[in-house]
């Protein structure tokens, strides 16, 4: 449990650093505009109302993606804890894995920077800043089951 | 508790300690605060200040552009792409062009509409320097925050469609695109793009962020609003009405005012109106000849002569109709 909160946490202010200093958008940001615009405005205004209007709906989605991202690094550590044998190249297999899909399904939203940088060095350097969010997140879950 | 514990405890709080200070940052620096920002009731000026114009954005946090590494990029089916700095794009031969824009969301009566004087150069400067290929027919814009919008290649070229960097004489505001944005009169805002960096020129029928949803913003309805008295006030002896109407690029003909709900009506003077491209600013002195309560109602007519619908529409999916009402109570 403590291992999937430290995982979770380090994921968390990672990406917070990567938002502030470099503009990387959050998970929760990337997500959102990968998906939003496929909500039809019959369906996507109605349920802004259901949660109190857009702001209530932004502050539900901001605070709550932090927990989520806690949440993950619990639901991975629990995952991990069940691997017995192979665990270190399974968990690095697995972060790549995770790392290849975030790209595949990510890619148009990786385009954006919050600091303006063109898109192309915008897309290379999310995708940098997810691999490492990931490495780091497989780093820490393994730190912590040998030694916590 | 042993020192592993110890250890693992501290490093835990060390890191929740770090993400909740820059939590905080970045809620400091969010959109809650003024994520639909509305312009009404008495108090509305005719250019409206940069910090009350309103805003609606999709952001959680709204881009903090760096001037100096922010580039606009032309590309697409053009026979000459262009990549421009800030300072290259200030440097043209800039014009001043008062308009007015409204969301597509804004309700009827309410207030996400606001007027501003933008600086910048005609679009169809910079899309003839890239020399677009015959068979581009439309435009696609792409901002640093991952919103994009298309338009016609045809209303990209329109004199009145900007590329603005200044808003009532000062520098963009963050929230409204800096370091350059869109203007694009007739339409409504969505498509004058904040934290514009890319153009592109394309012959498909593409869709861009709120296009994909469904909303259809090319051609703002005719619009009027009751701004003085507000609703459910009580009104003695001779009353000023007062308020706002727009009809995106098509003007402002006339205003009518109705204090009998509607059966019949009379015009309003136009004190403030200076183009085609703004609101007009209406007022009508009423005399109530009877105390109780009265319905007032107001309506116009845009500049090619055509009355605004009294259809009650909600802004879903090309913005809303109907006729703004407002009910007082006339004491003697």
């Amino acid at each position: 449990m403590i291992g999937g909160v430290l995982a979770g946490l380090s994921v968390l202010l990672g990406s917070l650093v990567a938002r502030v200093a470099f503009g990387v958008p959050l998970p929760v940001e990337l997500i959102s505009d990968r998906f939003l615009p496929f909500v039809p405005v019959e369906a996507f205004v109605p349920s802004l109302g259901v949660v109190g209007g857009p702001v209530l709906a932004k502050e539900l989605a901001f605070y709550s993606s932090f927990l989520v991202l806690v949440g993950i690094g619990i639901a991975a550590a629990r995952g991990y804890e069940r691997i017995d044998r192979h665990r270190l190249p399974i968990l690095a297999g697995a972060a790549v894995s995770a790392w290849l899909l975030a790209l595949a399904v990510l890619w148009p939203a990786l385009a954006s920077n919050y600091h303006g940088l063109p898109p192309d060095a915008a897309r290379a350097l999310a995708a940098g800043t997810l691999a490492v969010l990931f490495l780091l997140l497989a780093a820490v879950l393994d730190l912590t089951r040998r030694y916590a | 508790m042993n020192r592993r514990e110890l250890v693992v405890g501290a490093a835990a709080g060390a890191l929740a300690l770090g993400s909740g200070g820059l939590v905080e940052t970045l809620r400091r620096r969010s959109t809650f605060g003024y994520d639909g920002l509305e312009v009404l009731g008495e108090g509305v000026e005719r250019i409206t200040p940069n910090e009350k114009f309103y805003v609606v954005t999709k952001n959680l946090i709204d881009p903090r552009v760096d001037r100096e590494s922010w580039r606009l990029e032309l590309s697409g089916l053009v026979g000459n792409p262009v990549e421009l700095d800030f300072e290259a794009i200030t440097n043209l031969k800039a014009v001043n062009q008062e308009t007015t824009l409204e969301c597509i969301s804004n309700g009827v009566g309410a207030g996400l509409i606001s007027n501003a004087v933008w600086r910048g150069i005609p679009l169809r400067e910079l899309i003839g320097e890239a020399r677009p290929e015959g068979r581009a027919r439309r435009v696609f814009f792409h901002a640093s925050d991952g919103f994009t919008h298309s338009t016609s290649l045809e209303k990209a070229l329109e004199p009145t469609t900007l590329l603005a960097w200044e808003m009532n004489g000062e520098p963009l505001p963050d929230r409204h695109g800096y370091p350059a944005r869109l203007i694009v009169p007739g339409a409504y805002g969505e498509l004058s793009v904040k934290w514009i960096d890319r153009i592109e020129l394309i012959d498909d029928d593409r869709e861009g962020y709120y296009e994909k949803q469904g909303w259809k913003a090319e051609r703002a309805h005719t619009m009027s609003r009751i701004d003085v008295p507000a609703e459910r006030a009580t009104v003695r002896g001779r009353t000023e009405l007062r308020g706002v109407a727009f009809a995106g690029d098509r003007g402002i003909s006339k205003v009518e005012v109705s204090t009998d709900g509607g059966e019949r009506w009379n015009d309003a003077e136009i004190d403030y109106h200076p183009s085609k491209l703004t609101w007009a600013h209406w007022s009508f002195g009423w005399s109530p000849s009877a105390a109780g309560p009265a319905e007032l109602v107001v309506r116009a007519t845009d500049g090619e002569g055509e009355l605004q619908s009294a259809k009650k529409e909600s802004s879903v999916p090309d913005g809303a109709t109907g006729l703004h009402r407002v009910p007082v109570r006339v004491e003697s």
